[in-house]
């Protein structure tokens, strides 16, 4: 039978020693000054809180008093809490004085509940903060325990049998029930929660059920033992995955974090190889000894499992994390994960002789494209995802267009729809598969009919440089008839002499932009003839002629050359 | 409005002004008055050697795919000086009836035709050599737009051989997809030359692809081999460069994109126009064959078109 175990520890002011001077905070509520909360040595001398500040100066007229600041309180507390996460991952700040943790299923991992409670004692005295500690079945026994049994260095940790009597003896109060609920149980002779025990339901929700569902005595009663369900909703996200990795004494070198971090992400990568599983978004806590947690947050481009590329990207962070003292915790959570199917990246023939270590073979995603993905992810990491693009095929006639920079962000999103030709867009011609193939099939003549019979490649467009000019360079060229390639031209100073050529491949304007700002070079040519030529020595050019015959006579440019 | 320069074959100059001013689009032959430019068209269309009549031509009657009215594209062609003028809408003779009455009004010969879309994605272009093959072509279409749902017309090659008897096909070589492969699978070619022995021919295209010189040569080795005579076409969409905008338009109608997405559903140019005899006769320099087989073609079809076309069957 699993137990549910849940722990709560009201977590008091910080403990001082015996003889610091009585000391409180102080509240405003209504113009006057409130004690807000204080310490063993002002509560001892008879203060309380919620006493108005008058009277307590006139009790201890050495008070020592400041503001109370409930929005530095609050994040202390949950941070705190943040801390209690190397216990579990179910932890969160309880109203505000307290702490819950969900300790099911990890409280072995120390050694049963009373190593674990110890633990938590022992780290905490050393923050020098005052606790109780309760451990039970339900949150609500454990926060009535915890704030009405137990006391510091005495933990409150009933088996689940003595649960029921351990609660008998405690106030109403310990129910958490508001104060007029708490009120009216007392009015009818009700203090002690073993008294409602024979108290008939169904006469107790009636009589106080009235103030709300939060409220009703017997709505808390039954949460107490267990009868409703109270789920802990855990601070922040919680992870799918978890490795944890605790040290005898706290490490604060890079160095030493550093090898850490490699026990863990081999851990990890273990972990998600066994079931199938690659990460995708990572957080590594390093839990220092002040109860301070710091974290290096990691996205990856495409789910991975390979410890060394998950290393290098959380040392490349490291320097991110103050270890302050020290840490004594570390804890690498997996908050997103995608299936990544195990393969086969690696085939060694020789199996490794003895004594020898071989580094461990990239698990996945290191094979084909993941080398770009380790990439992306390094560079990714270091100067942020949005500032990497990446260049994908465009459907455009315009040679300059026919690519398109897509930043890594909006690729991983839905953009296939804002860009033409990505492989989301359907069309009767399928990507441009032949752009960059090259193909050397060019024509043995200029003159139609006279072309040889060579094959001239399965491509669905005339072949392209792999590389083009941009802007494109202009020459000057000489030519005969108006569909003819130039016989001969002259690009940076040199004269070339066409031998061979192919074309035109006429490519008119894309009528509906309107971009002649933007390059005012590639402007007024709303048609282009392209042609592949030769010259004497073998180089192939793609020049175009921008613009037809006439006024304004055309101009010549190369656009890129064939290697 | 400037007017047609004369033609005078090996006039460099003047064949040079000509296609830039059809290039550049500065020439619009179609005009608002039409009647002035037949006189000076007649005598090119009538000269022998380099006359052309444009076969293949899609009319905003191929829904979606035709940016220009018939009696545009009638009108232009009669501008500029072509023997006669095919209207070859997709699976449909519907243009017919508005070129009829064009081409009537001015006095160009309209050759009756439409162009079939078969299902195993073959393309012909068919005109009926006579009244009763224009029946029989007509109950061709009625029978492929019966089986299909409205818009569409379900064709096999078996139905038009069925009611093949007396038409003139000319078989179209896939216009953007590879010559190379359309040359491995010769044998609906050779199929459609058996037959429609004498009266089927082969589509030679100008696409200003780039490789167009090796494309024409390859389509007349096609010609050869499987005894298809190649017949010169510009696969007409408009009658003048200016309706790309249009033509772009409706295709991404048809498509359901927008602009910006069709990306290479458009035409990279405005080349699909109808263009001069002799720019006809420069484009397919060496294949002069391909250019006079239009008028070939023009001959063996009926002189006047069926009155039932007229009334629009």
């Amino acid at each position: 039978m699993t137990e549910k175990r849940g722990g709560s520890l009201p977590n008091l002011c910080n403990a001082v020693p015996a003889d610091e001077p009585p000391f409180a905070t102080v509240t405003a509520s209504g113009g006057r000054r409130l004690i807000a909360a204080l310490n063993p040595a002002a509560a001892k001398a008879g203060l309380a809180p919620g006493m108005p500040l008058p009277d307590a100066l006139s009790f201890v007229p050495g008070l020592v008093t400041a503001p109370a600041d409930p929005a530095a309180d609050r994040a202390a507390l949950t941070r705190l809490a943040e801390w209690c996460g190397r216990y579990s991952p179910w932890t969160a700040p309880d109203e505000t004085d307290g702490i819950k943790i969900e300790i099911t299923g990890s409280a072995h991992l120390w050694g049963g509940e009373a190593a674990l409670v110890a633990d938590i004692s022992r780290r905490l005295l050393r923050q020098q903060i005052a606790h109780r500690i309760a451990v039970a079945s339900t949150l609500g026994t454990a926060w009535a325990l915890a704030r009405h049994a137990a006391d510091a260095g005495a933990p409150a940790l009933p088996t689940s049998q003595d649960e029921r009597a351990a609660l008998a003896p405690l106030p109403v109060e310990a129910l958490r029930l508001d104060p007029d609920t708490v009120q009216g149980l007392r009015r009818v002779g009700l203090r002690h929660i073993g008294e409602l025990y024979p108290m008939p339901r169904d006469a107790l929700a009636r009589r106080f059920g009235a103030n709300g569902l939060e409220n009703s005595v017997a709505y808390r009663l039954d949460q107490a033992f267990g009868d409703l369900p109270e789920p802990l909703s855990p601070l922040g996200e919680t992870p799918s995955r978890r490795v944890r990795l605790s040290f005898a004494e706290p490490i604060a070198d890079p160095a030493d974090l550093a090898r850490a971090i490699e026990r863990l992400v081999e851990d990890l990568a273990a972990r998600l190889a066994r079931e199938g599983m690659g990460a995708r978004r990572l957080a590594l806590g390093f839990h220092r000894v002040d109860g301070r947690v710091e974290h290096i947050r990691l996205g990856t481009a495409r789910p991975t499992r390979d410890p060394r590329h998950l290393a290098k990207l959380f040392a490349a962070k490291l320097d991110t994390v103050d270890p302050g003292l020290g840490v004594e915790d570390m804890i690498l959570a997996v908050f997103a994960a995608e299936k990544l199917d195990p393969e086969q990246t690696e085939f060694s023939p020789h199996p490794p002789a003895a004594g020898v270590t071989i580094l461990p073979p990239p698990l996945a995603g290191e094979g084909r494209g993941g080398g770009i993905a380790s990439l992306l992810d390094r560079l990714g990491n270091r100067f942020g995802l949005d500032a990497i693009s990446h260049i994908e095929p465009r459907q455009s006639h315009i040679p300059e267009r026919a690519s398109i920079y897509v930043r890594i962000e909006e690729k991983r999103g839905s953009a296939s729809n804002v860009i033409p030709g990505s492989p989301a867009g359907r069309g009767p011609e399928s990507m441009n598969t032949g752009l960059w193939k090259m193909d050397s099939g060019l024509a043995s003549s200029a003159r139609p009919g006279m072309t040889s019979g060579e094959p001239t490649g399965n491509s669905r467009k005339p072949p392209r440089p792999v590389r083009l000019f941009r802007p494109p360079e202009p020459i000057e060229a000489q030519w005969v008839l108006p569909d003819d390639p130039p016989f001969r031209f002259t690009w940076r100073r040199r004269q070339h002499r066409v031998r061979h050529a192919d074309g035109p491949e006429r490519i008119a304007e894309e009528w509906w932009i309107e971009d002649s700002a933007a390059d005012p070079r590639a402007s007024g040519d709303r048609v282009r003839d392209y042609y592949r030529v030769e010259d004497e020595e073998g180089r192939r050019f793609w020049l175009y002629r921008a613009g037809l015959p006439g006024d304004p006579p055309p101009r010549w440019f190369v656009h890129g050359i064939f290697a | 409005m400037p007017e047609l320069p004369p033609k005078r074959s090996g006039d460099i100059a003047s064949f040079d002004r000509l296609s830039r001013l059809i290039g550049d689009g500065s020439l619009r032959p179609h005009g608002d008055k039409p009647a002035r430019k037949i006189p000076s068209s007649r005598g090119i269309g009538s000269d022998p050697i380099s006359g052309y009549a444009e076969l293949q031509v899609a009319s905003n009657f191929s829904f979606l795919r035709g940016a220009s009215h018939p009696d545009e594209l009638v009108v232009t062609a009669a501008a500029l000086g072509h023997a006669a003028i095919a209207i070859t809408d997709r699976n449909s003779f519907a243009g017919i009836v508005r070129a009829h009455h064009t081409a009537k009004t001015i006095g160009i010969r309209l050759v009756v035709g439409c162009r079939l879309d078969l299902r195993d994605g073959t393309s012909l272009l068919a005109f009926p050599e006579d009244r009763a093959a224009y029946g029989r072509l007509t109950r061709l279409l009625t029978l492929g737009k019966r089986r299909a749902p409205k818009g569409e017309c379900h064709l096999d090659y078996a139905d038009l051989v069925a009611h093949g008897e007396g038409q003139i096909l000319i078989v179209l070589p896939p216009a953007e997809g590879d010559v190379a492969e359309f040359a491995a699978h010769l044998s609906l070619a050779r199929q459609v030359a058996a037959d429609f022995r004498g009266r089927a021919y082969l589509a030679a295209h100008h696409l200003y692809r780039g490789d167009d010189a090796s494309r024409l040569a390859r389509l007349a080795d096609i010609a050869a081999m499987t005894g298809l005579p190649l017949v010169a076409t510009n696969d007409v969409h408009y009658h003048e460069p200016e309706r790309r905008p249009l033509q772009d338009v409706v295709t991404c109608i048809r498509e359901h994109c927008t602009i910006a997405e069709a990306g290479f559903r458009l035409a990279a140019h405005a080349e699909r126009h109808l263009k001069p005899a002799s720019e006809m006769a420069r484009l397919f320099r060496g294949y002069e064959d391909a250019l006079s087989r239009t008028l070939e073609i023009v001959a063996r079809c009926p002189s006047k078109p069926a009155r039932s076309a007229i009334a629009g069957v």
